[in-house]
């Protein structure tokens, strides 16, 4: 017997109505609190963009409304099920734990394996692996780099080394000591620290490491650096903390000890203290680096910072390693090289460099004489220094402010980076105001559109086509885009600016954007009709204007006022702490990962519950007890999809008692744009299919149970709607639907989540069909995923008109599919189905097969 | 670029002031900024602006403080506050008559410097029809 048929022939107990109303008001309390959530996420990344101003009574006052809604999503949830997702409320308090230590600037970190390969980090990484290197890691990884082989001891691994020495007990109970004693107090860790045994767990790993490194990289030596979390940014921490250079692996563990230890160093308490941080709550992850055995080494500022308005980076050098030129022990070679390509030499001061300190073959360094025929010899060559500048110059482009980076010459000549970080450069007046001469740099687009994310970008023009990838995507183009499609995110780490025709601010590219820091302007209506390709242009998003040429001027003004607003604590801390909240590692509910011990930010916990919570209404007991036409009711339509509609309010219109809803009933905007898509004519192709023979037997073995299974596979289709929400669940024959949207006209919380699996052929028929779907959608902008015959897609934040579009098509779509694998009998009909369903959308819609 | 009006802007917390300030000097006008709000009390008292931005919360004297002296002291000054909360009790409100506007955190630079501009463009006409 169906579960409509039982439904139906249950009257109610009058009891039961009652538990009926609450748990469909608990339902709809998670939808509630979820969208309040997501819209308040989306917020907060706008903040990002710069374009707002806000303060720390903003960030606290987000923390608490998130947890607040967080929890109250929780606890509906486990009063829908009868309390079986305890284990969230703990997850919850964590993480709440987590945000409001990071707001009182205490240091926390992610639960992390002991040791992490520096290729693997990057600054995502930094709450783990420090932020120096993260950084580093991020170079290396990103942009190609060269940087010496290593791992990294995780920030996670000191927490339990300082756990078991107890100093993390004492520290907690000393907050709040006078200076003094203070100082006396970080002594004490301190010698706790260098006195004390690795533990096994640690030593172990250490010398692992180390023994590993040195054979696979060919190097004598370790480098051992500090890389404490939360030491970027505005609180730079430079040179506070202890580096080792030529480590031997028997040496590592006094050398970790010795680096951990400085966190408790008279200077950086003082330092910490000074900035308005914890003054004892450190955690230092620390870095295990091949040494270099260096020809020559120093550091690059790419501005000069006694003159920033030159057009020169400044490169210090010397012989051997780099301690002495970075300590200023010994004098080096300063050259003024132009930033412009070839690089020239535009000044440069050689120093008599007597002395250099060299690797030794036992492990270790040693200060040596230099021959005197090389005292007055540059430490680098001027292609050497072209080639320097070029490496510093595509760090500061993807950092995005000038940058202090330390360098070594390898003895086969090879150009590696050590360190990079921001550059302090103090602009020579705040109220430096650049005036752009107009006619020199004529104005292409002004107060057009909006801004996405503020900055200055200087590049080519680059227009993509339909066809476009990553690797047609010049370095440093300005792309110029007529859509906003997500499609772009992937291209930003590579451009020097976005400027769209369509999207808006609140959009997934302007997210992305902001992640990455990219100058982007949105909505112009006009940018790819009016920017020419290959022409050069300056994108200036702080004043929403583009230029003509390359307003270096702006350029260099840019880079000197970065810092000071995206370094700002305020802005590093929201950044850090949408980390804990905003990522969603569940995406996927089918998979086995989705388990409420695997939710690790707020979005995952809110997602978790969204979907236990529409499993319980939808196989839960109770719907067999619900009244025909108080909240539950029948779709009746022409086709046979067999639809109950769960109504949590407003989501149908129809007169008391009767318990059938026609679609003109339906008030629930995002299924009823969904069914008009779905039943619009010529969709629903009705005549059966012409299998061939491996589709049949492909079919004739497949059973329901064998179709990969989604996530709720109800006996019955069922949608839970209220006037701006749909959560449906839709199994036509083989193929498995699952659409979650929230559709209003506000775009900040509006979203739809499309998944799609199942079908009756053999896998490669299905997964062509997977390849079409993914196809249609991606043109319709939606971010897609897929695996097999598995689609997940998403899209978020379109206004309303928009997305009544997109659910019109996934109405479509979902009748267009149904039986489209049966067709689909090689990769090349792919793409003609793709065009029949596009062309189709405009107008008249054909259904799959008719004419295949 | 020509001076378009002195601001003062007053926030106990220094990235509002900072970036305030750097987005006012941008469009043309001259910024002083204060954490502390006697400090700016006390330069109110030796120096005319055309208007003054302020926060309302704050440690030693209130926005509402600082509000009452420019009143009596500067009443040419236009005066815009800026709140924490989306929406201020109305008889509250009425203690701050005469302000120029209110403003709630977090808020959009731009529109900020909008009103700021504006508000300048008053101070200084009415300082016109006061002093010829």
């Amino acid at each position: 017997m169906s579960l409509w048929k039982k439904l139906f022939s249950h009257p109610p107990a009058s009891e039961t109505s009652e538990g009926v109303r609450l748990q469909l008001e608990r339902f709809q309390q998670i939808v509630q609190h979820n969208n309040s959530i997501l819209a308040r996420i989306a917020d907060a990344g706008e903040q990002l963009s710069g374009e707002y101003i806000f303060d720390t009574q903003y960030l606290r006052d987000l923390a608490e409304k998130l947890a607040q809604d967080v929890r109250a999503v929780v606890q509906a949830l486990n009063e829908l099920t009868g309390g079986r997702y305890q284990e969230l409320v703990e997850i919850v308090s964590d993480l709440d734990y987590r945000l409001r230590a990071m707001l009182e600037g205490r240091t926390v970190t992610p639960a992390a394996a002991v040791i992490l390969r520096l290729e693997e980090i990057g600054t995502e990484l930094a709450g783990v692996a420090g932020e120096k290197m993260a950084r580093l890691g991020e170079l290396s990884r990103v942009l190609g780099i060269p940087v010496p082989a290593g791992v990294v001891v995780s920030a996670d691994a000191c927490r339990r080394f300082l756990d078991e020495l107890g100093i993390t007990t004492i520290v907690t109970a000393n907050r709040e000591l006078p200076g003094e004693q203070l100082q006396q107090l970080a002594g004490e860790l301190q010698q706790r620290i260098l006195d004390a045994r690795v533990p096994r767990w640690l030593s172990r790993n250490l010398r692992r490491a180390a023994r590993k490194l040195l054979r696979q990289s060919g190097a004598h030596s370790l480098a051992v650096r500090s890389s404490a979390v939360g030491e970027d940014g505005e609180v730079s921490f430079a040179g506070q903390y202890h580096t080792e250079l030529g480590v031997s692996p028997g040496r590592i563990e006094d050398a970790y000890r010795r680096v951990v230890a400085s966190l408790f160093s008279s200077r950086v308490v003082e330092y910490r203290q000074r900035h308005g941080l914890d003054p004892l709550e450190g955690l230092m992850a620390v870095g295990i680096l091949a040494m270099v055995p260096a020809r020559a080494s120093g550091v690059v500022y790419t501005l000069d910072p006694n003159s920033p308005a030159s057009d020169a980076l400044l490169i210090g050098a010397g012989w051997g390693l780099g301690c002495s030129v970075v300590d200023g022990s010994q004098s080096a070679d300063r050259f003024l090289v132009s930033r412009r390509p070839p690089h020239e030499i535009v000044g440069s001061s050689l120093a008599s460099k007597e002395f250099q300190v060299v690797t030794t073959p036992l492990p270790g360094t040693q200060r040596q004489a230099v021959a005197p025929e090389r005292h007055q010899v540059p430490a680098l060559t001027p292609e050497q220094l072209a080639e320097l500048a070029g490496l510093a110059l595509r760090v500061e482009r993807y950092g995005r402010c000038a940058q202090d980076i330390e360098w070594a010459l390898d003895e086969q000549g090879r150009l590696l980076l050590l360190q990079a970080r921001p550059l302090r450069v103090s602009p020579s007046s705040a109220a430096s105001t650049v005036t752009v001469d107009n006619e020199r740099y004529p104005v292409l687009l002004q107060g057009r559109g909006e801004v996405a994310c503020r900055g200055v970008g200087c590049g080519p023009v680059w227009i993509p086509g339909e066809q476009a990838s990553l690797n047609d995507v010049p370095e440093q183009a300005v792309v110029v885009s007529p859509t906003a499609t997500p499609r772009l995110a992937a291209w930003l780490p590579r451009a020097a600016a976005v400027v769209t025709d369509v999207g808006s601010a609140t959009g997934h590219l302007a997210a992305v954007a902001r992640e990455f820091r990219i100058p982007t302007i949105v909505d112009t209506h006009v940018a790819s009709r009016v920017l020419v390709p290959g022409e050069m242009v300056t994108v200036d998003a702080d004043e929403n204007i583009v230029y003509r040429g390359e307003v270096e001027e702006l350029i260099k003004e840019h880079l000197l006022q970065e810092s000071s607003f995206e370094e700002k604590r305020e802005f590093r801390l929201l950044r850090r702490m949408l980390h804990q909240v905003a990522p969603l590692n569940l995406d996927d509910p089918s998979s086995r990962k989705f388990s409420a011990g695997n939710c690790r930010t707020y979005h995952d916990v809110i997602r978790f519950a969204h979907e236990m919570a529409v499993r319980e209404l939808v196989r839960g007991r109770w719907l067999h007890a619900a009244r025909a036409g108080q909240s539950v009711y029948r779709l009746a339509v022409d086709i046979p999809i067999d639809l109950l509609i769960i109504d949590l309010g407003g989501g149908v219109e129809v007169p008391p008692g009767r318990s059938e809803v026609s679609l003109e009933e339906v008030t629930s905007a995002p299924l009823l744009f969904l069914l008009r898509g779905l039943v619009g004519k010529g969709v629903w192709a009705t005549e059966p299919a012409d299998m061939d023979l491996g589709g049949f037997m492909s079919s004739a073995t497949r059973t329901s149970s064998l179709a990969t299974p989604l996530t709720v596979q109800p006996e019955q289709n069922v949608a839970i709607v209220s006037t701006h929400y749909l959560s449906l669940n839709l199994k036509l024959g083989y193929h498995y639907n699952l659409v979650n949207c929230r559709l209003a006209d506000d775009a900040g919380e509006n979203f739809v989540y499309f998944r799609f699996a199942g079908g009756v052929t053999e896998l490669a028929r299905r997964s062509r069909r997977a390849m079409f779907l993914r196809r249609v959608l991606e043109r319709y902008d939606f971010v897609v995923e897929s695996k097999g015959d598995l689609v997940i897609a998403r899209l978020k934040m379109v206004d309303g008109e928009r997305l009544r579009g997109s659910l019109e098509m996934i109405g479509r779509l979902v009748g267009f599919t149904r039986q489209l694998d049966i067709y689909l009998r090689s990769d090349e009909l792919v793409e003609a189905y793709v065009e029949k369903f596009l062309s189709a959308a405009g107008g008249t819609h054909a259904a799959a097969g008719t004419d295949g | 670029m020509a001076d378009k009006g002195k601001v003062l802007v007053l926030d106990d917390e220094e990235i509002v002031c900072e970036r305030v300030a750097d987005n006012l000097t941008r469009k043309g006008l001259s910024v002083e900024t204060f954490t502390d709000s006697q400090q700016a009390i006390d330069r109110l008292a030796g120096q005319q602006f055309d208007v003054v931005v302020t926060d309302l919360k704050m440690k030693g004297p209130s926005g509402l403080d600082v509000v009452h002296f420019v009143r009596q002291n500067q009443s040419a000054c236009e005066m815009i506050i800026i709140t924490g909360y989306a929406s201020m009790d109305a008889a509250r409100e009425a203690e701050y008559s005469g302000v120029y506007q209110f403003v709630t955190k977090p808020f959009r630079m731009e529109d900020l410097s909008k009103l700021v501009l504006k508000a300048a463009r008053r101070a200084r006409s009415r300082k016109g029809k006061v002093a010829p």
